[in-house]
């Protein structure tokens, strides 16, 4: 996954690409877990080429706001997919990030 | 067509197998493809369930189409919570409920107006 | 058995080849398959490069390679007619995929299936204009050309998509995208293009006499840095340093012969 810490923003700044799901859920949020604990700056994960999270994606993005919440910081996404978007209203997700620019502007 | 019946192990690694069937049966049946990736979702949702569960015996999905109406059922258990996956499962499909230890989904056919 | 292989400064011509495989076939001795190993050393490296991908380090993927390397070397059949660097590639690729498939790893999509797919996401969006509803399969299939098979399986490959097929794209940044396969190709061509033995011995001959020594005693005797730093009378860290550098020399002159 495209990732690179922003000094002057104080942020990790991750661009997963096609789906965070069973199969790489795990992995994705040990490292993001493991770049926090180096360096806890916010995190955001920007959703362009994001076409899906599954129900362990979820999860796994709630462990990492757990952690980082912790800490005083925060999780935003931007450029998500509408059916993303969807996804975290369904679950009340989207209450628990900051969520900046979805697809087609639209909900 | 009538009841269709699939059978895997529990493993990650089937859940594309669930989901391409799936697929094929709802094509047959004329979901549009948004229909399709919803009932594909729902699918891979609850095979997450499964594979989270206890249960070590091999997971049946059949597939039933009747009055417009395509009911799913799986071999999974009600879970403890109200997890992540329940929940996306209840939002896509257009009945989802627990009897006994089958999981049973439905979606239904929307009229389309076929030119 | 290490002296003899200072001679040899580590590379085969093909009759040593064919000697060392018989060899190993027959006594199954491990410093002849070493000597094998190194030899062939270039082919996961290649292989490494090719597979590269954000995300991925090309350490680990060429630590996988290397030990499919040493599979294909224990089931290599000289008899068999083979060149072992057609034999020993899918066995490598094997391993990588293995890797990326235990690993789960997001992988490249095809590029032929992001294509389809792209055609299909934008018919199903003019066909919803057209036909005043969500399309299905069959009208996709039916507007584009393709089965009502291809349209679902397309739209289900990037989420199972394994590794399977050769069409791995390999990025390299720019405009000119190569397919693995027409690299590797049918035959030997691509491994024929670059003359092995000539290659390792004008980069050997390059080395100084204490970069040669660390990097044979390394890879054809398994020598510990520790016991190397005592022979020349310098510190394991020292050894340790000047081995990176020589291996980092060798994959770069390499890379540089294929390109």
């Amino acid at each position: 996954m495209d990732k690179v810490y922003n000094e002057e923003l104080c942020q990790w700044e991750y661009r997963p690409v096609g789906d965070i799901d069973i199969q790489n859920s795990n992995e994705i949020k040990k490292e993001i877990l493991g770049d926090f604990s180096e360096k806890e700056g916010d995190i955001l994960i920007d959703g362009k080429d994001l076409e899906y999270i599954d129900s362990t994606g979820l999860g796994a993005i709630i462990a990492i706001y757990k952690e980082v919440n912790d800490r005083g910081k925060k999780i935003i996404f931007t450029n998500l997919a509408k059916f993303v978007h969807k996804l975290f209203k369904i679950t009340d997700m989207d209450k628990l990030f900051e969520i900046r620019g979805v697809e087609n502007g639209e909900d | 067509m009538g009841k269709i019946s699939l059978t895997v192990p529990k493993g990650k690694d089937y859940i594309g197998v669930l989901r391409l069937t799936a697929s094929s049966v709802a094509n047959c049946y004329k979901f549009s493809l948004d229909e399709i990736e919803d009932i594909k979702i729902s699918i891979a949702e609850a095979a997450i369930l499964y594979i989270g569960s206890d249960v070590e015996e091999d997971l049946t999905t059949s597939f039933d189409f009747i009055d417009g109406e395509l009911t799913i059922e799986m071999t999974i258990s009600q879970p403890s919570d109200d997890s992540l996956s329940l929940q996306i499962i209840t939002a896509l499909m257009d009945e989802a409920r627990f009897v006994d230890d089958i999981l049973l989904m439905k979606k239904c056919l929307k009229e389309n107006a076929n030119g | 058995m290490a002296k003899n292989r200072t001679k040899k400064s580590g590379f085969l011509d093909k009759e040593e080849v064919r000697e060392y495989f018989d060899k190993y076939k027959e006594t199954g001795d491990k410093e002849v398959r070493e000597i094998l190993i190194e030899n062939f050393l270039f082919i996961p490296e290649i292989l490494a490069r090719k597979y590269t991908n954000r995300g991925i380090e090309y350490d680990d993927i060429f630590q996988v390679a290397c030990i499919g390397l040493i599979y294909a070397i224990d089931r290599f059949d000289p008899d068999r007619g083979f060149e072992f660097s057609s034999f020993a590639t899918p066995t490598i690729i094997g391993e990588i995929k293995k890797y990326f498939r235990d690993k789960g790893w997001t992988i490249k999509v095809p590029r032929r299936i992001q294509e389809t797919s792209k055609r299909i996401n934008n018919a199903k969006l003019e066909l919803y204009q057209t036909l005043g509803r969500s399309p299905t399969a069959e009208d996709i299939a039916d507007f584009l050309g393709l089965s009502e098979e291809e349209v679902l399986e397309v739209m289900e490959a990037s989420k199972v998509y394994s590794p399977q097929s050769l069409d791995v794209t390999f990025d390299s940044g720019e405009e000119n995208e190569v397919y693995l396969r027409d690299l590797i190709g049918e035959k030997d061509d691509f491994f024929d293009r670059i003359d092995y033995s000539d290659f390792l011995m004008k980069a050997l001959e390059k080395l100084s006499y204490v970069e040669r020594k660390i990097l044979l005693d390394r890879y054809f005797d398994k020598e510990t840095q520790v016991n190397i730093a005592k022979e020349l009378g310098i510190s394991q860290m020292t050894v340790s340093r000047i081995e990176k550098k020589v291996l980092e020399k060798l994959k770069k002159d390499l890379l540089k012969s294929i390109s």
